[in-house]
């Protein structure tokens, strides 16, 4: 094994939470080393291959990583059944892309801020049975310069104020929202029926011109692909650039980290990974930040054994993996309409509505609901348009409603929050093992019944919605009563972790019940920081990336702090 | 069962020695009517398997006054993934074509191909929910078969034609969307 030359920080995983912290980092004089399993893709490698993209349903391999073959997981509902293979590209493991840049890479870009009441749900709302939720040990005033830094140094495109529910904000967007598209149209003469509050769905694509990148030019082929033009602000093209260019910053891709090494004093040394050419190296620092993603960040540190740390690195309260989370609530509801929908013009998503947040009856905390673009492509609307045929379309009838609803289709979306439960979690699976040789994480997950009522609440909501707007009600799914929800709830029989992965590594003041402290830090060990998404205690009712950006310019800042007072160094 | 006992005009395809398991190579046909056996000279599907799977398409993806799958090229876009990139999928196919062609004689006495568009369609249905009759399905998950097959389909169909399928854009100027936008 080779031994590299000390670094002041090694940062594993370059995605939304790595790549900001990397960047800050380099940019107050730090040395750096930025690894990533994935490969450096670039605008080059940019095409509308819709076999080709970031989608699980394709059979195909997934456009922007990871390897299916060499990164299998196991997944199980429910501690001691066995657990199954599953593979990147089946559902239940989540498309995030493995690449420089991580999921930004290929995402749909929604860039939401939490509201205040996100961060105190146990406060407002108690922990129901079998919920394990806590609140985060920060507030949103805390976070909200950081919200600003993010929004402003990433690129997003929105408009302050529209959104009558958020909280309060320093400063506006930095760049004008996206324009309403016609299936906005839709949604906003639904919304407007029912004494809604329809805004344009903040982005992180430039709406205009920003920092030496192109404007969206609002091709077809955003969720799911790398823009050719760079105008989606993708962390490859913004954070990593910048990291670069200090010169205090060495980005190595295609290095799988195998664990993280610690001292007899229980501080943390460096990292292990393979590289390219498959060889072991050994990469020393002051201090190691892991921004693997809400499974594969506990997944490293149960790696990371020792004598001090028998059961994983930082893992003492046997907190690390557990109180895993994703957003269950109403998937998407379809709506099929007389007049045409469709026009050639994308995101495909720039409108949304927050009036369930926390309120009307919402589910424990509820969410935003918005419009989503994906079902303007052929292939993935006659892949999935088939819930109302049953599982899967086929035969004359199937090409009929394809042929006659492609361009006549609303579809909705609506996270709703996740519950965080005893059982959930994430841990090492006992016998399988990647293409390098390391042991896989196992998911074990089930719907919790909030998560049920959570995601019938949305759906009759979204149902609502469309039909308020005009929709055709003869192929809207039905509503769910509440006798047929509770029947539901008695077997529940679901589960699994798709995009929105969060939890693992949660934050909190309580080292009995987390892993980190206020400031993603490990509890048990200094110079040890976890910053990504699963250092979420709950999972807010919007998608997280930006908060996970936010977060890392916040615990940035602190490690910035600290290493300038003299602390975090590792004796040499 | 002796070549001398087949029906006559009838194409059957014989397993020579060893199972479904580990089987790579298409298998031997006999043709009552023909002079000796034809092997195939590719790894990809052999005609009697491809009839049998151009007419599985067909039902999937019928042609009407639009293309059907058929003519959009799902057999070349099937018999390059099972060529290259997803000749591991190769046994499920073969196994799977002849549990389609073993349940269509059960259930109605004559091979796929032979069967009306309703017999087909039931023939189908039994596969897709694991309720076909037939000891082939007893290696091979009919509902792999089919779930794969369909997704295959669809992607051949509606998919990008640089992979072999949608034929002039046929799915896409079928549903109105710009043929250009897929081109980069």
């Amino acid at each position: 094994m080779s031994k590299l030359r000390k670094v002041n920080a090694v940062v594993v995983g370059s995605g939304a939470g790595g790549s900001v912290v990397a960047k800050e980092l380099s940019e107050a004089g730090l040395t750096v080393v930025l690894l990533e399993r994935g490969r450096h893709y670039t605008a080059r490698d940019a095409h509308h291959d819709i076999l080709r993209c970031q989608e699980s349903g394709n059979s195909g391999p997934l456009g922007f990583g990871p390897d299916i073959r060499a990164n299998p997981r196991t997944f199980r509902l429910r501690p001691g059944e066995t657990a199954r293979i599953i593979y990147p590209n089946e559902n239940g493991y989540g498309r995030t892309a493995a690449a420089v840049g991580g999921g930004t890479v290929a995402y749909g870009c929604m860039a939401w801020r939490f509201v205040e009441k996100d961060f105190k749900l146990r406060s407002l709302y108690g922990t129901p049975s079998g919920t394990t939720i806590e609140d985060w040990p920060i507030t949103y005033a805390e976070l909200e310069p950081f919200y600003t830094k993010a929004e402003w140094e990433v690129g997003i495109s929105g408009e302050a104020g529209s959104n009558p529910f958020e909280s309060y904000r320093g400063k506006p967007y930095p760049l004008p929202p996206m324009p309403h598209d016609r299936q906005a149209q839709f949604f906003i003469r639904g919304a407007r029926k029912l004494d809604l509050h329809p805004f344009p769905l903040p982005v992180a694509i430039a709406r205009l011109a920003y920092e030496g990148r192109p404007p969206c030019v609002h091709c077809l082929y955003c969720e799911g692909f790398l823009c050719e033009i760079n105008a989606k602000s993708s962390m490859h093209v913004t954070m990593i650039p910048k990291a670069l260019a200090t010169g205090n910053c060495e980005l190595r891709a295609q290095c799988m980290v195998r664990e993280v090494t610690s001292d007899q004093q229980g501080r943390v040394r460096g990292v292990i990974y393979f590289g390219p050419d498959k060889k072991l190296y050994e990469q020393l620092a002051d201090l190691v930040v892991v921004s693997c993603s809400a499974t594969e960040s506990p997944r490293l540190l149960l790696n990371s054994k020792s004598k001090l740390f028998p059961t994983g690195l930082a893992n003492r309260t046997d907190q690390v993996g557990r109180h895993i989370m994703d957003h269950h609530g109403g998937a998407g509801v379809m709506g099929f309409f007389e007049e045409q929908v469709f026009e050639p013009t994308g995101p495909g998503f720039t409108v949304a509505l927050a009036d369930y947040v926390h309120n009307r009856g919402a589910v424990l905390g509820g969410g935003m609901i918005s419009t989503r673009g994906e079902f303007h492509h052929p292939l993935t609307f006659a892949r999935y348009c088939g819930g109302y045929f049953g599982e899967r379309p086929w035969g004359k009838k199937a090409k009929d409603f394809v042929r006659r609803y492609f361009r006549s289709c609303v579809a909705l979306y609506a996270p709703g929050q996740g519950m965080p439960t005893e059982s959930n979690r994430v841990d090492i699976d006992p016998s399988l093992r990647d293409a390098w040789g390391i042991p896989v994480v196992r998911v074990t997950h089930c719907l919790h019944p909030m998560d049920l009522r959570s995601s019938h609440f949305f759906h009759n909501r979204m149902i609502e919605l469309l039909q308020a707007a005009g929709a055709i009600t003869e192929f809207l799914p039905h509503q769910f009563t509440e006798e047929q929800t509770e029947e539901a709830i008695k077997q529940i029989n679901r589960g699994g972790l798709g995009d929105h992965q969060v939890g693992g590594c949660r934050m909190g003041n309580d080292p009995k019940a987390s892993v980190l402290n206020r400031y993603c830090q490990a509890h048990d060990v200094d110079n040890l920081f976890v910053v990504d998404g699963s250092c979420f205690p709950t999972i807010g009712g919007f998608n997280p990336s930006l908060t996970i950006q936010a977060n890392a310019f916040r615990a940035a800042h602190y490690m910035i702090k600290e290493w300038k007072g003299g602390g975090l160094r590792t004796p040499a | 069962m002796r070549i001398s006992q087949l029906p006559r005009r009838h194409f059957f395809q014989l397993w020579a020695v060893l199972g479904l398991q580990g089987f790579f190579r298409p298998p031997v046909e006999i043709c009552a009517a023909c002079p000796g056996p034809v092997i195939p000279d590719s790894l990809a599907l052999s005609p009697v398997q491809v009839a049998t799977l151009r007419a599985i398409a067909e039902q999937l993806i019928p042609r009407d006054q639009d293309p059907g799958a058929q003519e959009a090229g799902v057999i070349d876009y099937i018999s390059k993934l099972l060529g290259d990139e997803q000749a591991d999928k190769l046994p499920l196919y073969v196994g799977g074509l002849i549990g389609t062609d073993e349940t269509s004689l059960l259930m109605f006495s004559r091979s796929f191909v032979q069967l009306t568009a309703t017999e087909q369609e039931n023939v189908l249905k039994a596969i897709e929910s694991g309720r076909a009759e037939g000891t082939t399905w007893q290696t091979i998950p009919s509902e792999t078969f089919f779930a794969t097959v369909w997704n295959h389909v669809l992607e051949s169909f509606y998919g990008t034609p640089a992979h072999g399928g949608n034929k002039n854009y046929a799915s896409w100027k079928m549903m109105g969307f710009p043929e250009h936008s897929g081109a980069m």
